[in-house]
């Protein structure tokens, strides 16, 4: 099995406001007709330097102090850490938490937006198995399933195809073949003739009205009756007059004013007529019920072994298929029936193509092409290209992800790669020990604060090599600083636009607690604290003369060219440089480093940070392939 | 201000919502005669039909059960969708196995997500104590599941329609309040109302009164509808529910294959939805006869004596021989089939030495556990399949006159399903009641478990047979009467009890012309179902008394939470 290890998550900052949902939301426009692009200035947010408090986060308030004194004096802050930190653990976690690729971002609000934040509208809807785009308009008459010839096989929901019943004349291909028709899953061989009744068509199109017209459920007329009944009880719809035997004797009834079930109702003449129950109705009846058990009981549970013969004539012995239908096939279908044999082909289910808005302040994230056929997108906002990404490899090959070894000191690399086109200095805060947990792990970041250089042009550092280089700029990482006692002091490779930092984790010894306990203590994950600081254009809801400049630029890209809206954004922000803002945002991340394994000996809790030398002085490539790992661990020691 | 507050309490708003009337409405009538629902002709019936033809406010009608969520659209007959609550429904966004942390046993890799009690909690959307449980978790699924429903399955926008949410009889206020809160901030629906689910069952069976029992997964409840009112002061519960029907599954397969001094719980061994699975697709339930007898071979096993064999009863009491009617020797013939048939079971079971075990098991075992679940008194202790009973064997004190381990002493929260029936129906005003006995209504979702519904009615007719009718009092010693009777009254001749009897058929004959009962028939009704009773009573265009609206939702909400402070800075 691969491991899972590393990942990295992030966590929307809509996390946060949840607990305190409405008080936020408050503020914001709440219906959607009332002023959707003008948002109230003390919170939406163009004021980059008071994001963090506006949303009541109180960690990077007190991180941002340690992060001004250069992270040093990080003792006095345990108090703080178990009080504010996002807590990977918690249940609510879950839901918070996302790979970056399902991130959008806002480029008003400066603000990741996840899937929870944003608004879905529909633009076109279309079936993803005939790519045919059908109009709203009979969208939901159609019950949102396409109506042309796209099955899925009730059993496997693979899609389904027409074959003729009788294999006679397969012979040639050119002939016109002859009903009557079946429909048959390639991949299970589950065929319409399965059913009970067998369901054949005449004709190999237009299924959906045959298959209507060979199979009404019980139900259906059932709920018809109960429809009627009440409609008629009611008096209230054209049904009354239409089903005119019924209407007469209604009209028989209130004139003779005899109301079967309206005892004691005589006196108070004949305008009030008691609402009748429905006409006998079903009972409960021991019998059927016990035939279905006999049924059942016959049928075996798993025991049917069934033979099939395809078009060639070879048998192929299916699998033990059992007679009654499992879960999830049952709430496949809308009777919820209970033996396969009454299972019926399922339409393919619509799909849509949806344009996201901001849920703050109502601009569009994503809008695609309204043709079914293009998968190009008008807008799309991808936190990918807004947010710097991070990632996390060994700087030793030789740990394993999925036992590291407590007490030991495991050195990972961190690499902060930046999207945007402007420099961004990052500052990267985690608290000391893992919270959430019993066993916490102590974690340190050596180089919290650094600069990650723009994502400019490869083309541009090679030809305008006399543009000014980024002060903290180190070439290649060879150079790379150490303090006395081993420490990494400084980052550890800065290139282009990425830059690393080594991030050290000594995880404790966790007894064993499988057979005990439910929660996974030995699963390492490192919440971390991303702040991001950068200077860009000023907003356009601000300026209207550059908002004119680079809103068009930016609305046209398709998503290959997302990078390059930026670019031209960014561009004619040098144009004019006086018009630039400094803009933070901050989230939390989560790192899953790998699990915790059992103690090795030799490996012992002597100090928190044990200067284990690993060979971390030569930057050798970590590689991301576990397959390096297998290396035993003991050699590493010594 | 009024209608929100009062939509937070289920019952009163089911209450208050029941006087359903058309669209075209009649406040006097309503108010002078708080009994029915009058049916009239409407003014519409006489305009043109254009404004009928133009549905535009067709609602969405949502159920929200403990497992599974339905959606769909009004006057539909199924709902569109029905999403099952998952154990990756917890998890995380692109995770493989979801960020759980629930440690594997043998390999200590994650499993799933925080489990508590017997691990049901990963397949529920709450749990009626909350006090377990973080509102703002079934906040977080709830959305979750609600943005699948609509953006998966409904594909419509959300802002547009009118919503209609069927809600169980006794759904904790707080949930309701979130779920509000839910839906009024991220999918803002115009207006919700809220109906309770026993009503709809009850209109979804065609009826205006009815005993709703709905067997569901936490528990069952039993409503009292009178008139399409629901009796809320008559509701009675029961723990006994699809859960604890599955734990009894689990549990005895657990016991069957667990190797000896391994005190695992089953549910660290087996997959719930496996056990669920398989209980869905091959349970079934005795019938009452049945059920009775195999209780009896057990009364005469816990007094040392033979079992009887089943031929034997060919000739009654004065030894005349029993004439087997057709229907005697189908059921014969069904017994015969079900004692012959086998099931074979597989279970992943990755934590044991072998990954998958296979049990074969007699098809009669699929039926152990609805006895243990819904019949039989919850202290029993559950065996396994290995044993030659399946269900234990009482001590034959046990079987004594008066002993403690009967039905009757029960917890009152852990009363067997007939039994709790026979109590609700007993607790009624008697008028209800008369209503409500040839009307009792099984829904829920363990009773598509087939022979179950037919079990419980006939277990109540037993019991009220055996209590002598609806009496509060329960006879003691009914042979002692029967003796000082017979020694006191003058014994009917035979040609009397006949003429009885035929006045009964004469009763009975009578009422089945008009189409009806006799009073005090027990009989069952089937329903379609609360969903489907919701989409027959909002394409009737019946509208709700009370229709939660989101602005002055919002606006009490924010009064509530906001200080006042806050509330200056609003725009």
């Amino acid at each position: 099995m691969s491991s899972p290890f590393p990942y990295i998550h992030i966590s929307c900052p809509c996390n946060e406001e949840r607990p305190q949902l409405m008080a936020v939301d408050s503020a914001r426009p709440i219906s959607p007709t009332k002023s959707p692009t003008k948002r109230d200035p003390s919170v939406g947010l163009p004021d980059p330097q008071t994001p963090v408090q506006r949303r009541g986060l109180q960690p990077a308030v007190s991180f941002g102090t340690t992060a001004s004194s250069n992270g040093e004096d990080d003792e006095n802050l345990e108090e703080d850490d178990e009080e504010n930190n996002f807590d990977p653990r918690d249940p609510r976690a879950a839901f918070s938490l996302f790979p970056i690729e399902n991130l959008l971002y806002c480029e008003d609000c400066h603000q990741i937006r996840c899937p929870r934040c944003v608004q879905d509208e529909i633009v076109c809807w279309y079936c993803p198995s005939c790519l045919f785009e059908v109009p709203s308009s009979t969208v939901k008459s159609d019950g949102n399933r396409c109506t042309r010839n796209c099955y899925l096989c009730p059993i496997c929901t693979a899609l389904l195809v027409v074959v003729p019943a009788s294999h006679s004349n397969s012979g040639t291909a050119n002939d016109t073949p002859i009903g009557p028709f079946n429909l048959f899953c390639s991949h299970c061989h589950w065929t319409t003739s399965d059913l009970q009744p067998p369901i054949q068509l005449e004709k190999p199109t237009s299924i959906s009205a045959q298959l209507a017209k060979l199979s009404a459920p019980p139900q259906d007329a059932e709920f018809t009756r109960l429809k009627q009944h009440y409609a008629q009880q009611l008096g209230n719809a054209q049904e009354d007059f239409a089903n005119s035997p019924a209407a007469l004797t209604r009209l028989m009834g209130l004139y003779a004013g005899l109301g079967t079930g309206g005892a004691g109702r005589k006196g108070r003449g004949v305008k009030k007529l008691e609402m009748k129950e429905v006409d006998r109705p079903r009972e409960i009846a021991e019998e059927r019920e016990l035939d279905v058990v006999e049924r059942l009981a016959k049928l075996g549970l798993d025991a049917s072994e069934r033979t099939s013969y395809d078009t060639s004539g070879i048998a192929w012995k299916l699998t033990r298929r059992p007679p009654a239908t499992n879960t999830k096939q049952r709430i496949a279908q809308p009777h919820e029936p209970r033996f396969l044999q009454e299972l019926k082909p399922v339409a393919v289910l619509l799909r849509t193509k949806r344009s996201k808005r901001c849920r703050a302040c109502r601009h569009i994230l994503v809008k695609p092409e309204s043709k079914v056929q293009t998968t190009r997108f008008r807008i799309r906002l991808v936190a990918l290209n807004y947010i710097p990404s991070l990632g996390i490899k060994r700087l030793d090959p030789s740990i394993t992800l999925i036992s590291l070894i407590p007490h030991k000191t495991h050195r990972f690399l961190l690499t902060v790669t930046n999207p945007l086109f402007d420099p961004i200095s990052v500052s990267l805060l985690t608290p000391r020990f893992t919270p959430g947990t019993e066993y916490p792990s102590r974690v340190t970041i050596l180089c919290p604060e650094f600069e990650v250089g723009a994502n400019t042009d490869v083309w541009d550092d090679a030809l305008m090599s006399t543009k000014p280089a980024i002060p903290a700029m180190t070439t290649g990482g060879a150079g790379t600083p150490r303090a006395g006692d081993g420490r990494l002091e400084t980052v550890y490779e800065q290139k282009r636009n990425y830059t690393s930092v080594v991030i050290e984790v000594v995880p404790p010894e966790i007894p064993d607690s499988r057979e005990t306990r439910i929660r996974d203590d030995r699963l390492l994950e490192i919440p971390i604290f991303v702040r991001v600081e950068f200077e860009a254009e000023v907003d356009r809801d601000d300026d209207d003369a550059s908002g004119a400049l680079s809103k068009p630029s930016s609305l046209n890209i398709s998503s290959s060219a997302g990078a390059g809206g930026a670019a031209s954004s960014a561009s004619s922000a040098a144009g004019n440089p006086l018009a630039r803002e400094r803009v933070e945002y901050s989230y939390w991340c989560v790192v899953g480093i790998g699990r915790v394994g059992e103690p090795v000996e030799g490996v012992v809790a002597s100090e928190p940070n044990t200067p284990v030398r690993t060979p971390v002085g030569t930057p050798v490539k970590a590689p991301r392939t576990p397959g390096v790992a297998k290396t035993p661990l003991r050699s590493v020691r010594s | 201000m009024l209608p929100p507050m009062s939509a937070r309490d289920p019952t009163r708003l089911s209450a208050s919502t029941t006087p359903y009337r058309p669209s075209t409405s009649f406040r006097s009538s309503t108010s002078t005669n708080p009994a029915t629902p009058q049916s009239r002709f409407s003014t519409s019936a006489f305009s043109t039909p254009a404004g009928s033809l133009h549905q535009v406010d067709e609602p969405l009608i949502f159920e929200v059960g403990t497992r599974f969520f339905r959606a769909g659209f009004a006057n539909e007959s199924a709902p569109r969708c029905k999403i099952g609550i998952t154990p990756e429904m917890y998890g995380r966004v692109g995770l493989k196995g979801r960020g759980g942390t629930r440690a594997n046993r043998r390999t200590g890799e994650a499993a799933g997500p925080r489990i508590r009690n017997t691990g049901s909690e990963e397949w529920e959307l709450w749990m009626n104590d909350l006090r377990l449980k973080d509102l703002g978790v079934v906040e977080d699924l709830m959305e979750r599941v609600l943005r699948e429903a609509y953006n998966k399955h409904l594909l419509i926008e959300s802002k547009s329609k009118r919503l209609i949410i069927i809600l169980p009889p006794l759904v904790p206020v707080a949930l309701q309040n979130t779920l509000s809160q839910l839906l009024f901030l991220h999918f803002q629906p115009p207006t919700i109302t809220y109906l309770s689910s026993p009503v709809l069952s009850c209109i979804a069976a065609g009826l205006r009164s009815a005993l709703i029992v709905d067997v569901g997964w936490q528990e069952t409840t039993i409503t009292p509808i009178y008139e399409l009112r629901p009796l809320t002061s008559f509701i009675k519960i029961s723990s006994r529910g699809s859960k604890p029907l599955v734990e009894c599954f689990g549990q005895l397969l657990w016991n069957t294959i667990k190797p000896d001094g391994d005190d695992e719980s089953w549910w660290r061994i087996f997959n719930w939805a496996e056990v669920e699975d398989l209980l869905t697709r091959g349970g079934w339930c005795k019938s009452s006869a049945d059920a009775r007898e195999a209780a009896r071979q057990r009364a005469r096993k816990a007094f040392g004596l033979p079992a009887e064999k089943e031929g034997e009863e060919e000739y009654d009491e004065e030894g005349e021989y029993i004439r087997k009617t057709s229907a005697d020797l189908r059921a014969q013939r069904r017994r015969e089939t079900i004692e012959a048939a086998v099931v074979d079971v597989t279970f992943k079971t990755p934590l044991l030495d072998q990954r998958a075990t296979n049990i074969q098991l007699p098809f009669e075992a699929m039926s152990v556990p609805l006895e243990y679940a819904f019949f039989l008194p919850s202290w029993t202790k559950v065996q396994s399949f290995k044993t030659e009973e399946y269900i234990p064997v009482p001590s034959p004190e046990d079987l004594m006159e008066g002993c403690q381990g009967r039905v009757e002493y029960e917890d009152e929260s852990d009363y067997t399903l007939p039994y709790l029936v026979f109590l609700a129906l007993l607790h009624c005003p008697v008028d209800v009641r008369a209503a409500c006995i040839p009307r009792i209504v099984i829904t829920g979702g363990a009773s598509n478990i087939p022979g179950l519904k037919s079990r419980i009615l006939g277990d109540v007719k037993d019991l009220v047979e055996e209590r002598g009718g609806w009496n509060m009092v329960k006879p003691r010693n009914l042979k002692g009467d029967e003796r000082r009777r017979e020694l006191v009254e003058k014994k009917p001749k035979k040609v009397e009890v006949e003429m009885l009897q035929s006045e009964k058929d004469d009763l009975r004959i009578k009422y089945a012309k008009i189409g009806g009962v006799a009073p005090g028939t027990i009989r069952g009704v089937e329903t379609m179902g609360a969903w489907a009773g919701g989409s027959i009573l909002s394409g009737a265009r019946i509208k709700g008394a009370v229709e939660v609206e989101r602005e002055k939702f919002l606006m009490i909400k924010l009064h509530e939470i906001m200080p006042p402070a806050v509330q200056l800075r609003r725009p």
